[in-house]
């Protein structure tokens, strides 16, 4: 595949993928013009670097990569988000039903691939082997930060996904 | 409801603003050069980064400083070589440039070549230049084998006028023995043109009528006694074709991987293919 071609389809991958693309980026950093300005970089440095993804099949994590790496440049930069990386966890009580957590205030807790983990595989339905594939980590490994993320939010996994039991 | 339901629910409600989907079209396509400049930049970026090096495992350091004719680790780069830009025209021209052979003769032979390679390049395109109209030639240097004794030296060429067009060079060079690796000096005898050939003409059989490759009088009869050739890693052949050669353009360039089984009865010896 030329270049031209692959520009061609990452155009149009991104063209009806955009609102997604931005729903994660907004989701790292919880503001319109830094999330517009995330998904801005990030397109620019896929044209950038189009012509090395050998396999035109994975231009969908390819590119969520790429959106990720460029939300975490962006936060380290700009430092406007403090990542919590642990709270007090009541792993021995019963998980409350009726609890409501608020996306945000449950998503604050995470760090930026701990988000990407939950936004990909259960917002956006992504495939566990393929969110490896984002992350560059081996299947096994995706799970398990699955399992400690989920533990984190206090969601019971089974319950939820299929393709962890 | 779930918890994780109700947070879905407020994933997908976040609101995408108006803004979004202008800023995702002006940086697709910036007005004035549209996405021709991203090329540019990225073979700019390309040039700048060191492409391809042989950072050798230890064992295969070890069994290079057995062999008193490579005492240094040969090294590949990528260079910027050829890099004109206006309006219309993005010519980002790369070059490879490989260093500490141990015989500098081989080296500069090396080096020597892929200048002249660029050049000529360059000055066939020359005339297109000048008449105008956009244009964009771009060439990549990458190193697609480095294995102990087979470094091979990958160079792509894509030209973009109306449409594209890609080509490959590729030199397979001994480090050791320091000479490039011809494609008849693998084979006992001539006998190789016919074995690979059948071997491919077979593959695109196989492939069907929905497979991109060319089948009618302009389709794929014989490889060249030079075709473009690489030996991989684990000492595999693979021969390659420009886009177009044998099948449509939208195939790119195409390859196949000659099973070794194949060619076992007419190899000149089993140290490059195995």
């Amino acid at each position: 595949m030329t270049t031209s071609e692959k520009i061609k389809k990452l155009e149009h991958y991104i063209l009806t993928h955009q609102g997604a693309h931005y729903r994660l980026a907004f989701s790292y950093v919880k503001n319109e013009q830094n999330a517009l300005d995330i998904v801005q970089d990030a397109i620019v440095k896929a044209l950038k670097s189009i012509n090395r993804l050998q396999e035109i099949d994975y231009l969908h994590t390819w590119f969520y990569r790429i959106l990720m790496n460029t939300a975490i440049d962006f936060i380290r930069k700009h430092k406007k988000i403090t990542l919590v990386e642990d709270f007090p966890l009541e792993q021995d009580k019963p998980v409350n039903a009726d609890l409501h957590m608020d996306l945000f205030k449950a998503l604050e807790t995470l760090t930026i691939e701990q988000k990407t983990l939950i936004v990909l595989r259960f917002f956006e339905d992504m495939k566990i082997q393929d969110i490896a594939r984002v992350l560059d980590e081996n299947i096994n490994t995706v799970k398990a930060r699955l399992y400690t993320t989920l533990k984190k939010l206090r969601i019971e996994l089974e319950e939820y996904d299929d393709e962890l039991k | 409801m779930t918890n994780l339901n109700e947070l879905k629910k407020q994933y997908e409600n976040i609101p995408i603003p108006d803004e979004l989907q202008a800023t995702v079209l002006e940086t697709l396509r910036p007005k004035r050069k549209r996405y021709v400049r991203y090329l540019g930049l990225s073979a700019v970026a390309a040039a700048s980064i060191f492409v391809g090096s042989f950072t050798m495992s230890p064992s295969l350091a070890d069994s290079l400083t057995k062999v008193p004719l490579v005492s240094n680790i040969v090294n590949v780069f990528s260079v910027t070589d050829i890099q004109r830009e206006d309006e219309h025209l993005e010519v980002a021209m790369n070059r490879a440039v490989i260093e500490d052979v141990a015989h500098k003769d081989f080296e500069d032979v090396l080096n020597k070549k892929y200048k002249e390679e660029n050049k000529v390049l360059f000055d066939k395109m020359t005339p297109t230049i000048e008449e105008g109209g956009r244009f964009s030639l771009q060439r990549d240097v990458s190193v697609i084998t480095d294995s102990p004794n087979v470094i091979a030296i990958q160079r792509m060429t894509t030209i973009t006028q109306a449409s594209a067009a890609q080509s490959i060079a590729i030199d397979n060079i001994d480090p050791i023995n320091e000479w490039v690796i011809t494609l008849p000096s693998l084979f006992k005898d001539e006998r190789y043109i016919r074995v690979i050939s059948d071997y491919i003409a077979s593959q695109i059989q196989q492939a069907g009528p929905d497979a991109m490759y060319f089948t009618d009088q302009d389709g794929f009869t014989e490889i060249n006694a030079h075709q473009t050739f690489a030996i991989t890693d684990d000492g595999k052949l693979v021969i390659y074709f420009d886009e177009y050669e044998v099948a449509a353009g939208a195939a790119g360039i195409v390859k196949f991987i000659i099973p070794t089984e194949v060619l076992q009865p007419i190899l000149a010896s089993d140290y490059y293919i195995h």
